[in-house]
């Protein structure tokens, strides 16, 4: 019996970025350099892991809109184009440094990565990775946790308990449709939690959730465990919380290790720095300048004069931090084990994308710091579900609103910048309750279309367009998304109400958000709040 | 960006806000002056917290990289959306343990019975802290008012208390006599700190023991808003002492 666990959650999502109706469309790079620089990866880290006979264990959140497009033909294919013209590039990059070697030995990494990429997604799973995320889900390596149908933001959501309802019921039935069993764990979007959350997540069946630290250091009793033990909310739902100690020394990009000036730095990149006659060819219409994935400077520090990368000082150093990880976290749990009950678990939830995206040398480091607590006498990797098993007696106590976004609640979700959307979107759920109760059992083109008017009214609810206009990365993007589901949503209400629904535009727009085959637009079914539910707050000091 | 209005905040309402953001008010202090003091300490909150953007945000602006001044792929220009939906409602959302955002419509009835009734002095909202859920925001044991515009349509509201219910009442105010048009959703503030009372459920652990606990939890460096005192100083004087690690 090891003296403590570590549960690692890579939690992994892009909006519905998908559009046939363009032979090519901007923003679904991001899905191609998320599966280039970080899927990938990190599945060619489990297939080595486990080769290598590595007792590891991991939890990964695989959200319905990232596993409608991995699934997707239609993306899988203009993938590989991506991939080609990748390849192509990094040749050409070959080529370009061959007088200048400390960026040519990079130049051929690249070359490396992105044709290993293009064999990997041709040759595995004929490209749908989501089949090799459940190869090691179904050999208990891996226990994935279901997410919100389109990774709304929950508490904003909370006075309209049908939307709540409708974005855990589509997120815990998509889950089943790729895996093919029940989730047990939850991931709310963005760890936000409303109270009464919780009673939504226990009508599917879901036994745990995460929130942030102070989500349960503030919540309604002071934790005997810290966040160190899941509590338990009145509903006998687990808690686990964020612990902000270890994960922000991951996190961190002005303290963290990705902030180490040996590592690749994020922001120079040849998209920006190069002749648009060179690297037009690589940017959409030849002209609108944006990252191509190829860096060839390290972080160096706060200068302008950033310094050659350096691979293999790189990779040593993401060693080194992976040992000093492991290090602080045996340290950790051997102080803890002297002051708790039981046996202390410190949870480790990161968005997937920060490995090898963000932080190019984060997969290296995830991979030393697997094997680091597999050699350990004093670490375990666990799963939530694994250590609920062995620990299920849980200190009650009602977690408190909360999220890990910046200050710690709704403001990245809810300033000047997006406050605008709410109105529509809370419409948008209005009209769609009101749709089901005027329609509760139609067939043919009418249940079309009301199944496409619920598609629509949960991707108006993503939480990627408040944040894109809070962060003003893609602000036209997101805003034209945002306003089109809810004018596809307003477009069924009305062509309802006059009993004429146009087969043509229902058809395109079936083919466009083509996601959630399953869905039935009764999961809208009710606005009722059911008992303790969010839109009834507990009353302060008096818990159910 | 919409400010609100610390005028109608009662003379207690703002020195617990005074309290919670560290201002230290002098006893000579006049209303006016207690009210600018709290004005100041808010804009300077609100400036500090907007340049400490949280490494979760960082990492998921990295996904979205398309630079801002790029137009979508797809030139059409997307629906223009209403403004509004001709109906009298007002919602509350929630943002965090120190303010809530407000939105409201008013239906053309009663948009354009306001306007050219005799005797309309104003359109108020009526922030209420409640006792329980209670629709009736008639028996709320406190409330203040911000005077609106018909052209406003919503607001960032501050909570003077934290652990409590509020509601907001949209009010048209004809002749002295306060009409209420529409109520809202009630919501729940937190707390937004430690609480004090350890669970009655016959741990071993000491009270102790729970401090030093939480204080590994690197409560001091939360990237949180900060409402009150919310760390008690005890566990904050096990943080001083550096007992991570040791």
């Amino acid at each position: 019996m090891k003296r403590g666990h570590v549960i690692l959650l890579l939690h992994a999502h892009l909006p519905f970025v998908r559009h046939p109706e363009e032979g090519s469309f901007l923003e679904e790079t991001w899905l191609f350099e998320a599966i280039s620089e970080t899927y990938l990866p990190l599945l060619r880290m489990l297939d080595r892991l486990d080769s290598d006979d590595v007792p590891f264990r991991l939890a990964v959140s695989l959200s319905p809109t990232l596993v409608a497009m991995l699934q997707d033909q239609l993306l899988q294919g203009r993938y590989r184009a991506y991939c080609a013209r990748m390849v192509d590039l990094a040749q050409r990059e070959v080529e370009r440094t061959r007088s200048q070697p400390d960026f040519n030995r990079v130049a051929r990494l690249y070359l490396d990565l992105h044709e290993q990429n293009l064999r990997d997604f041709a040759n595995a799973f004929d490209g749908d990775l989501t089949r090799w995320f459940d190869l090691y889900y179904k050999r208990g390596r891996l226990e994935i946790v279901a997410t919100a149908a389109t990774h709304a933001y929950l508490p904003l959501y909370t006075q309209h308990p049908a939307a709540v309802r409708a974005q855990i019921s589509v997120g815990v039935q998509e889950h089943a449709r790729a895996f093919g069993k029940a989730p047990r764990g939850f991931w709310l979007p963005e760890c936000g939690y409303a109270p009464g959350i919780e009673s939504y997540l226990a009508e599917h069946g879901i036994r745990y959730f995460f929130v942030a630290s102070h989500g349960v250091v503030f919540g309604e009793h002071r934790p005997n465990s810290g966040v160190y033990a899941p509590t338990k909310c009145h509903n006998g739902v687990a808690t686990f919380a964020r612990d902000y100690a270890s994960t922000n020394a991951v996190w961190s990009s002005d303290e963290g290790y990705p902030a180490d000036v040996a590592y690749r730095d994020f922001y120079r990149d040849i998209g920006h720095d190069l002749p648009l006659d060179y690297i037009g060819d690589f940017l959409p219409d030849r002209s609108i300048r944006m990252s191509t994935g190829f860096k060839y400077y390290a972080v160096t520090g706060r200068t302008d004069q950033k310094l050659p990368y350096d691979p293999q000082r790189a990779s040593r150093k993401a060693v080194e931090h992976a040992e000093n990880f492991v290090y602080n976290q045996q340290r950790r749990i051997e102080r803890l084990a002297t002051l708790m009950d039981r046996t202390p678990v410190v949870s480790c939830p990161f968005d997937a994308e920060l490995f090898g995206h963000w932080w190019f040398e984060g997969p290296q480091w995830l991979e030393a710091t697997i094997r680091r607590i597999a050699e350990s006498d004093d670490l375990e990797l666990t799963t939530p579900s694994e250590y609920l098993k062995q620990s299920p007696d849980l200190q009650a106590s009602a977690p408190a609103f909360s999220s890990w976004g910046s200050k710690g609640y709704s403001e990245v979700w809810l300033d000047g910048s997006n406050d605008w959307v709410y109105r529509h979107t809370h419409k948008a759920v209005e009209r769609m309750a009101e749709l089901v109760h005027r329609f509760p059992d139609e067939s043919g083109l009418r249940r079309r279309a009301l199944n496409q008017c619920a598609r629509e009214v949960l991707l108006s609810q993503a939480s990627d367009w408040p944040f894109i206009m809070h962060a003003g990365t893609a602000v036209p993007y997101a805003v034209r998304r945002l306003k089109d589901h809810v004018a596809n949503v307003a477009h069924v209400y009305e062509a309802l109400g006059r009993g004429t629904v146009g087969t043509e535009w229902l058809t395109r727009v079936e083919r466009q958000h083509n996601l959630f085959p399953d869905i039935d637009y009764r999961v809208f079914a009710s606005d009722s709040p059911s008992p303790g539910s969010p839109s009834t707050p507990p009353v302060p000091g008096r818990q159910p | 960006m919409y400010l609100p209005s610390l005028s109608d905040a009662s003379y207690e309402a703002l020195l617990r806000l005074a309290d919670t953001y560290g201002v230290d008010v002098p006893e000579s202090a006049t209303r006016a002056e207690l009210e600018e003091m709290v004005e100041d300490a808010l804009e300077e909150w609100r400036q500090e917290q907007g340049d400490r953007a949280s490494s979760t945000v960082r990492v998921e602006e990295s996904k979205f990289g398309s630079p801002a001044q790029a137009q979508p792929s797809d030139a059409q220009v997307s629906t223009e959306l209403p403004d509004r939906y001709n109906e009298t409602r007002v919602v509350l959302m929630l943002r965090d343990p120190s303010w809530a955002f407000a939105y409201w419509d008013l239906s053309d009835g009663d948009r354009s019975a306001l306007g050219g009734a005799d005797g309309f002095e104003a359109l108020l909202l009526q922030v209420h802290s409640m006792d329980d859920d209670s629709e009736d925001v008639s028996g709320s044991s406190d409330h203040y008012e911000i005077p609106i515009s018909l052209l406003d349509n919503r607001w960032y509201l501050n909570l003077p208390d934290q652990d409590r219910l509020y509601r907001l009442a949209l009010v048209a105010r004809v002749d002295s006599v306060d009409s209420v048009l529409a109520v809202s959703n009630l919501i729940a503030v937190p707390r937004g700190t430690v609480a004090d009372d350890p669970a009655d459920d016959g741990t071993a652990v000491s009270s102790q023991s729970v401090d030093e606990i939480i204080a590994q939890t690197g409560i001091r460096d939360f990237d949180v808003m900060v409402t009150g005192k919310p760390v008690p100083q005890r566990i904050l004087d096990l943080v001083d002492e550096e007992l991570l690690f040791h």
